[in-house]
């Protein structure tokens, strides 16, 4: 029995009474007079986004970001599926000429590339931001602005993909753009780099969406809501989070080293001078293969949520469920080369992969039979989404059991990149990902609009999905088999493989009537779908004591638990909660308040006034396009003068953050009295530091695992002595001693600068000599770039590795410099005080790392 | 692994009938000289039966789970005695493990003895290019001496060939579904296929890496000879006895290889360059 099942008393899971006890505790009315009207009202002109344009253009609530990030991924799936239709429409007989091998190679790394990033994750993302603070009761995630910026990367950079698509300019060396094909030399137009900077930029709008969900699930839930009573939703997201924390870099590494490759002439990827085209592979995977459990865990966390609500009990085996999703991240982690069983690998390497990505499948098991029995000890009700359910449980354990086959080294040999993979993998991500996340369409939309389904649409829709799919993909494990390779603009009639590329293509086109009935459906739901109170499902968690639809604040007040918030009486908490019986129920100061709690126990640590509505997120995102376009059409000035606007920006939105004069301990409801998040010891900008350095830390182990895998196993190593140190060395040793030595000093200078602030003592002169010596670490690491002492990075990747080393350490105190302008700034107006300090800690974590990543890169600059 | 010449093993004769019941699956009269399930050599043998084995296996595992699902939706009083621990340790644990375990000894067992080992009877050196296939023959002088074919490889009947794979320029794959798994063709590296055929006989084999536009394109036919004729059929390619590309194949021979010939010569030329260094030169111009 776990902490959670205290409540149980020990009874039995046949204790149905047990299981309905309400987890959430009855608090006491506000007494601030307010009626629930006036709440309302009061609430809603803080948290509402204005109205009109300007309204949508500032808003950063966080219902109507995830709306906006789902429905424009739903926009993107949609373009994605004409692509694939088009493809099919051009296998569907041998030797089509429907698209030119110019316009099919565009056309599948499109559909590829706008599936994998500009759909599945962003969609994740959005239920995640919209779904996620009414599970966990707070009233948004912890940095609006930040979602809000989240959003308008994504935006942009699918736009310039998308643009790029309509003008031919579209990527075509494949979704994953293995080189030397994607490189310069064989692929010397836009494509790639659109590829390469369209990705990476939506990949930063995906990083900061991970940093602010792992800080929002770990810091701001409803108190009370320890990790073991957070809705296993949390749990899901948290580990996804993490993964794409500690998944994307190497990814963004590899795309910022090829890119790098292309416009500069690095030559990481080149076997002819030093690189190795398998390195793009290693790092590719890397990210690759946790990508698609980032994809799937989200979706079975869909599930988990909604196969309780079904059966009409809680979810079963919450802590195996819990062991499992965080096995499968760690794991997930460790099996990325099954993609490249091909390559010619150690054939030592190849049993660890091998077998590690068997082990994979014990915690999906394990949650695929949480859920049968959950099912099995309760009543189980039909419905639309149960129906999506079995469409899950039909196609995912299918990609789940091929996939344990293509673990298999010798079967890998045969069907790797044939069209039995093209089957597996679109059965693991449609089955494991779609059909949850259409389940959760039919389960949530409701709550959205206020409306139910119209059936009539909604079973033939499933039907046609359903038999669409499999007719499209089920014998496609045939074709490959039968030897039909991916990828491929055509086939030959002596092949024997027409038949089953008609019924695949026919197939397909019974697929879309599917989805097309599903978009008929959502229209007619919102239209003339009848209309219900609350809790159609008779649910039992937090999201729904939430109005259908939400108001802006989500919560009128926020509520406690004393048991797991799956077991919830939802009619009467919310009933309470428009009368604010609960925490921060009264507006004050126009200041959007949610509760920060402990980490591991939810109790009330401090309130944090989090950052609304701002025209700077946008103008932020759009800065940042500016500075890929630059480098797209190579006007490198552009560029430059863009990033220097996106730190200003920055800089910016620094100077109105936090508090302009102590406040001290203010009531947070309840008879409690809690520090805001200006003054408290650990506020949520803190932790996400933290992890932004650890994803910028992974960047940093990705590009030294490159720096090391070239030096032992690439090609044409070591260098010839022309491609080694030039000259005289005296740029090189000294400037190299200068950034040691500034680093050093830095930390220590922080550290006195902290203190001081803290003791109310005046560091203004200490401040300003910090961003001094951070210059000077700038430019000494620039002097040993510019020297022209180092070797050649064109010429060989010994010197592009040295110089790639001493670039990353010279952006970090140039960044580094701006944080402390940054701190210098708020304090002259005021935004510092020794009470209101944590946030030095920021510049402090990034000056530690700086000195770190500077030591460690030189170390390796002077081995190597 | 040594097979003896003059008897099948065990897994063949009984892949042989399977296979026979795998060209069901393909109209009569269409080619299956890229068929992974019709075999024509001892490795792609074995990796059949185990391709059977876990098509079968697995297939009978999906069913069950989705007769499972049903049980449960359906019929849910029928399993509601079991404890959710019997689930989780049962299903969660057992089954994965029972299934895994000896289904991994195999794979890894058998991935160690079909690996390239030892000395081959021959060995065969391949060059992947933008669009096509170079094979050299060292026992006949190689490439100096004009040794070589293009995107035809000439094969020994029942002897290990190892084959010598790399590329010059991108990454390019090769796989001959009916004799072997694929070996990719990687710029700066060499990798070693092992083939070995059964039967004489004409094939066909592909580049299974995405290359650019002429991928689609970029096959190849595999001749396999009785042991007497490849001495000769290798000296010949100096001379020009033998045919050293596709558009020299005789029409019997033409028709037997499937859709191969006619898919190379529709295919792009290939890139004048067959050099990074020429094609940086090309791509800067």
């Amino acid at each position: 029995m776990s902490i959670a099942d205290a409540d149980h008393h020990g009874r039995t899971d046949t204790g149905a009474k047990a299981d309905y006890a309400d987890t959430a505790i009855r608090l006491s009315p506000p007494g601030d007079g307010l009626s629930a009207v006036a709440r309302h009202r009061a609430l809603h002109a803080i948290w509402t986004p204005g109205r009109g344009i300007w309204g949508f253009l500032t808003s950063t609530n966080h219902s109507q970001l995830g709306l906006r990030f789902m429905v424009t991924a739903a926009f993107f799936f949609a373009i994605g599926g004409l692509l694939s239709m088009l493809i099919r429409a051009q296998l569907a007989t041998p030797d089509s000429a429907f698209l030119s091998a110019e316009a099919y190679n565009q056309v599948f790394t499109m559909h590829g590339t706008i599936m994998m990033f500009l759909f599945a994750i962003p969609v994740l993302e959005g239920f995640g931001l919209y779904m996620l603070p009414k599970m966990l009761g707070t009233r948004d995630l912890a940095f609006p602005r930040l979602s809000a910026f989240g959003y308008w990367c994504y935006l942009f950079g699918g736009l310039i993909i998308l643009g790029a698509m309509l003008m031919g300019l579209a990527p075509n060396a494949g979704w994953f753009m293995y080189t030397p094909l994607s490189s310069d030399v064989y692929t010397p137009g836009i494509n790639s780099d659109i590829w390469l900077l369209g990705v990476t930029f939506v990949e930063i709008s995906a990083m900061t969406m991970a940093v602010e969900l792992t800080v929002s699930i770990l810091m701001l839930r409803a108190p009370g809501m320890s990790l073991a009573r957070m809705p296993i939703m949390g749990w899901y997201y948290l580990v996804t989070a993490l993964m794409m924390v500690v998944g994307f870099p190497p990814l963004i590494a590899g795309s910022l080293m090829l890119e790098a490759e292309r416009a500069i002439g690095l030559p990481f990827f080149d076997p002819t001078r030093g690189g190795d085209p398998i390195l793009w592979q290693h790092l590719f995977w890397l990210f690759g293969h946790p990508e698609v459990y980032i994809i799937f865990l989200p979706a079975a966390g869909m599930l988990s949520m909604l196969i309780p609500t079904f059966s009409g009990r809680p979810l079963r085996a919450y802590n195996w469920i819990v062991a499992a999703i965080v096995l499968m991240g760690v794991v997930s982690f460790l099996i990325w080369a099954h993609h490249m069983f091909t390559v010619g690998l150690p054939q030592w390497g190849m049993h660890v992969f091998s077998i590690g990505s068997a082990i994979v499948a014990i915690p999906t098991a394990i949650q695929i039979f949480a859920w049968l029995g959950t099912m099995a000890g309760g009543r189980p009700r039909r419905s639309i989404p149960m129906l999506y359910v079995f469409g899950f449980f039909v196609i995912f354990v299918n990609g789940g059991l091929t996939g344990v086959m293509l673990a298999a080294v010798p079967f890998n040999w045969q069907v790797h990149d044939s069209y039995f993979v093209v089957a597996h993998l679109h059965y693991v991500l449609i089955g494991g990902m779609l059909f949850p996340v259409l389940a959760g369409l039919y389960y949530w939309l409701p709550s959205v609009t206020g409306r139910l389904s119209v059936h009539s649409v909604s079973v033939p829709a499933f039907w046609l999905i359903f038999a669409g799919f499999n007719g499209t993909f089920l014998l496609m494990h045939l074709t490959g088999l039968l030897g039909m390779r991916r990828r491929v603009h055509g086939y030959e009639w002596e092949d024997g493989w027409h038949w089953l590329n008609l019924l695949s293509s026919v197939s397909g086109f019974v697929l879309t009537m599917g989805f097309a009935l599903i978009v008929l459906d959502i229209v007619l739901q919102r239209r003339l779908g009848p209309r219900f109170r609350r809790n159609p499902w008779a649910a039992r968690t937090l999201e729904w004591a939430v109005p259908s639809p939400p108001p802006s604040y989500a919560f009128g007040a926020i509520p406690a638990f004393r048991g797991r918030a799956d077991r919830i009486d939802v009619d009467r908490l919310a009933g309470r909660l428009a009368a604010g019986e609960g925490y921060l129920a009264t507006p004050r100061n126009g200041w959007q308040e949610t509760m920060a709690v402990d980490i591991i126990t939810g109790k009330p640590d401090h309130i944090a006034i989090l950052r609304g509505n701002s025209i700077l997120p946008l103008l932020t995102g759009a800065s940042i396009s500016a500075v890929v376009l630059g480098v797209l059409l190579s006007w490198y000035w552009i560029s430059l003068a863009a990033l220097i606007v996106t730190a200003g920006l920055f800089i910016l939105n620094a100077m109105t953050a936090g508090q302009d004069r102590d406040r001290g301990p203010v009531d947070a409801g309840q008879g409690l009295s809690l520090p805001v998040s200006s003054e408290a010891p650990y506020p949520i900008s803190r932790l996400a530091m933290r992890f932004t350095l650890i994803a910028n830390g992974t960047l940093f182990l990705s590009v030294l695992f490159g720096v090391f895998y070239l030096r032992f196993a690439a090609p044409n190593w070591p260098p010839l002595p022309e491609f080694g140190p030039r000259g005289d060395q005296m740029a090189v040793i000294g400037g190299g001693a200068i950034a040691a030595v500034a680093g050093l000093v830095l930390m220590g200078l922080q550290r006195w600068l902290n203190a001081q602030n803290r003791a109310g003592g005046d560091w203004s002169a200490a401040g300003l000599a910090a961003i001094a010596v951070q210059i000077a670490g700038a430019l000494g690491l620039t002097w040993m770039l510019a020297s022209g002492a180092m070797p050649d990075p064109r010429a060989h990747a010994f010197g592009a590795s040295q110089a790639a080393l001493v670039f990353y350490a010279a952006f970090h105190f140039g960044v580094g410099a701006l944080f402390n302008l940054a701190a210098i700034l708020r304090a002259r107006a005021g935004r510092i005080s020794p009470s209101r300090s944590a946030e030095l800690e920021l510049p402090r974590m990034w000056i530690d790392y700086t000195a770190a990543v500077t030591l460690i890169s030189l170390a390796v600059v002077w081995w190597l | 692994m040594v097979f003896l010449r003059h008897d099948r093993p065990l897994a063949l004769r009984f892949t042989g009938r399977l296979a026979a019941a795998g060209a069901l699956v393909t109209l009569p009269g269409c080619s299956v000289s890229l068929s992974a399930l019709h075999p024509a050599g001892p490795v792609a043998g074995q990796i059949l039966t185990l391709n059977n084995v876990l098509i079968f296996g697995f297939a009978a595992i999906w069913l069950a789970m989705i007769a499972l699902f049903l049980i449960v939706m359906l019929r849910p009083g029928a399993l509601s005695r079991l404890s959710i621990r019997a689930w989780l340790i049962w299903g969660g644990l057992a089954l994965p493990l029972a299934v895994m375990v000896p289904l991994f000894i195999w794979t890894v067992t058998l991935t160690d003895r079909l690996w390239p080992k030892g000395t081959p009877d021959h060995v065969i050196e391949a060059e992947a290019f933008m669009w096509g296939w170079r094979f050299s023959y060292p026992e006949a002088g190689g490439a100096a001496a004009g040794a070589e074919s293009r995107d035809i490889l000439y094969l020994p009947q029942g002897r290990e060939v190892h084959l010598q794979i790399t590329s010059l320029d991108v990454i390019h794959s090769v796989w001959i579904p009916r004799l072997a798994g694929k070996l990719d063709a990687t710029p700066g590296h060499t990798g070693t296929l092992r083939l070995q055929a059964d039967e004489a006989g004409i094939m066909e084999g592909q580049c299974a890496e995405f290359c650019g536009l002429g991928h689609t394109e970029m096959r190849f036919v595999v001749d396999i000879r009785p042991e007497a004729d490849y001495a000769a059929a290798i000296e010949g390619l100096a001379g020009g006895t033998t045919p050293r590309n596709v558009s020299e194949l005789p029409l019997n021979l033409r028709a037997a290889a499937g859709g191969a010939p006619a898919a190379i010569e529709r295919g792009p030329a290939p890139r004048a360059a067959t050099s990074r260094e020429d094609n940086s030169e090309e791509a800067s111009r």
